[in-house]
């Protein structure tokens, strides 16, 4: 049982995931309707369905492994530099911590095969709609992704508060997934949006570890990852290599039994450690696409004079 | 596991049902199918060099393989309204030809084996020779 140290809060804070899912669902079928009629975006039954199970799968996770991830909360609180107690500013230092927290947790989790074996479920549909929201990852708590929050709390945020504002942005994370929004003039200077959040799930090179943002853009812009989206290059969703099945465990799991695989025919403790922690798809000899090196092959294209006629 | 805990369960699992339902009842079931030219296309997308030599297409339309110029071969199949790649060396592929059946399978849980009826026709001669040096018994 873990006895809280943090000073409590001073409203009840409500289950926000939890009162959330009406909306989502309402959401969903309302973005249905407007792509049956308008043709704007587009939904596959089937691709919908291993979304929901993921998103269903995670939930059970959550139930089951969730109170590991608080209990290092708790535990690393216990070791705070300071006690926060909760206040205006308290709240308002804590909301850009936490989306800044939430920043690094992607950015990393894009660059290092580790915490991308488990985020790439997140990346696994070839569309992008309402539904692609719900499709999480089943193993963040096995892989240690809460890790990234620990320094909220260490400074001396109560725990309760780093979690209210991770809801929080969860629950905003939903409604960038859809092609039904368009640009959205200065709204977009400073948060993320449908159309820089589908440059994230976009497989087009230049748009590659691009806009790691949760609600803030800003981090992007101050960390270089910002990349607009361009009218003349359509976003193409997915992973590199997409997967061929709908199967929810297959997807759970593919990126891990790679791992495991690479690291068991790893001829050095040099090779399994690139395997685990190097970027996704590398490789000892360079055989292998990593995001790098897609990039700069279409750079190389882009750079290269056009024959003449 | 409490009672409102398996209530939100329960939940969940109804909800997924109605929203699959409705996205279903909607029309958005949605097959695409595989050609020469959309064998050539994907080759084109996934490696803007490579020269097609060969290619050997599912009779259903739902897979393909084409051999490329350096070897390798681009396996295609149909994931609802989306196609799924994978480029890979003849080698680290295992083809099983029967009488009736080519199966290929992938060292890859993400990408389960592909299969291709094969009543009406016989295998090209390069999917039998791929077979011949790569096939599992």
């Amino acid at each position: 049982m873990i006895v809280s140290e943090a000073p409590p809060a001073p409203f009840e804070i409500p289950p926000i995931v939890t009162y959330a899912i009406p909306a989502f669902v309402l959401l969903i079928l309302a973005e249905m309707i407007y792509i049956r009629a308008t043709g704007r975006g587009r939904y596959e039954a089937r691709d919908s369905a291993g979304s929901l199970l993921m998103g269903f799968g995670n939930q059970i996770m959550g139930l089951l492994l969730g109170g590991v991830a608080v209990a290092g909360y708790y535990l690393v609180y216990h070791f705070r530099l300071a006690t926060i107690p909760w206040a205006w500013w308290s709240l308002t230092l804590c909301f850009f911590g936490e989306d800044l927290a939430y920043y690094w947790f992607h950015r990393i989790a894009h660059e290092r095969r580790w915490f991308w074996a488990s985020h790439v479920i997140h990346h696994t549909s070839q569309h992008y709609n309402l539904t692609t929201a719900l499709r999480q990852t089943w193993t963040g708590v096995l892989s240690l992704s809460w890790i990234f929050w620990l320094p909220l709390v260490w400074i001396g945020f109560p725990p309760e508060m780093v979690l209210m504002f991770s809801a929080i942005s969860l629950v905003y994370q939903f409604w960038i997934h859809t092609e039904t929004i368009g640009r959205m003039g200065p709204f977009e200077w400073v948060f993320n949006t449908p159309s820089h959040h589908r440059v994230h799930h976009a497989t087009n090179p230049k748009y590659l570890d691009a806009n790691y943002a949760g609600v803030l853009i800003i981090w992007d812009r101050l960390f270089g990852t910002f990349v607009a989206e361009d009218a003349n290059d359509k976003p193409r969703y997915g992973v590199i290599s997409n997967l061929g099945t709908f199967n929810p465990f297959r997807v759970a799991t593919h990126e891990w039994i790679g791992i495991a695989r690479d690291v068991a025919g790893a001829r050095s403790l040099r090779e399994a450690l690139g395997y685990m922690f190097g970027p996704p798809g590398w490789s000892p000899d360079g055989s292998r696409k990593t995001s790098a090196s897609i990039k700069a092959a279409w750079a190389a294209r882009q750079a290269a004079p056009v024959a003449a006629e | 596991m409490g009672v409102p805990v398996l209530y939100q369960v329960g939940g969940s699992a109804a909800v997924i049902a109605v929203m699959v339902a409705a996205a279903a009842l909607m029309g958005f079931r949605t097959a695409a199918r595989i050609d020469a030219d959309a064998l050539e296309r994907l080759v084109a997308e996934t490696e803007p060099d490579a020269r097609v030599v060969d290619m050997f297409v599912a009779a259903n339309g739902a897979a393909g393989l084409a051999r490329l110029g350096d070897g390798r071969i681009l396996a295609a199949r149909v994931m609802g309204g989306d196609i799924s790649t994978r480029l890979v060396q003849a080698k680290a592929l295992r083809l099983r030809l029967t009488r009736d059946r080519l199966s290929v399978t992938f060292g890859d849980i993400g990408y389960p084996p592909l299969h291709f009826a094969l009543k009406a026709a016989a295998p090209p001669d390069w999917i039998i020779r791929l077979a011949g040096e790569g096939a599992s018994p």
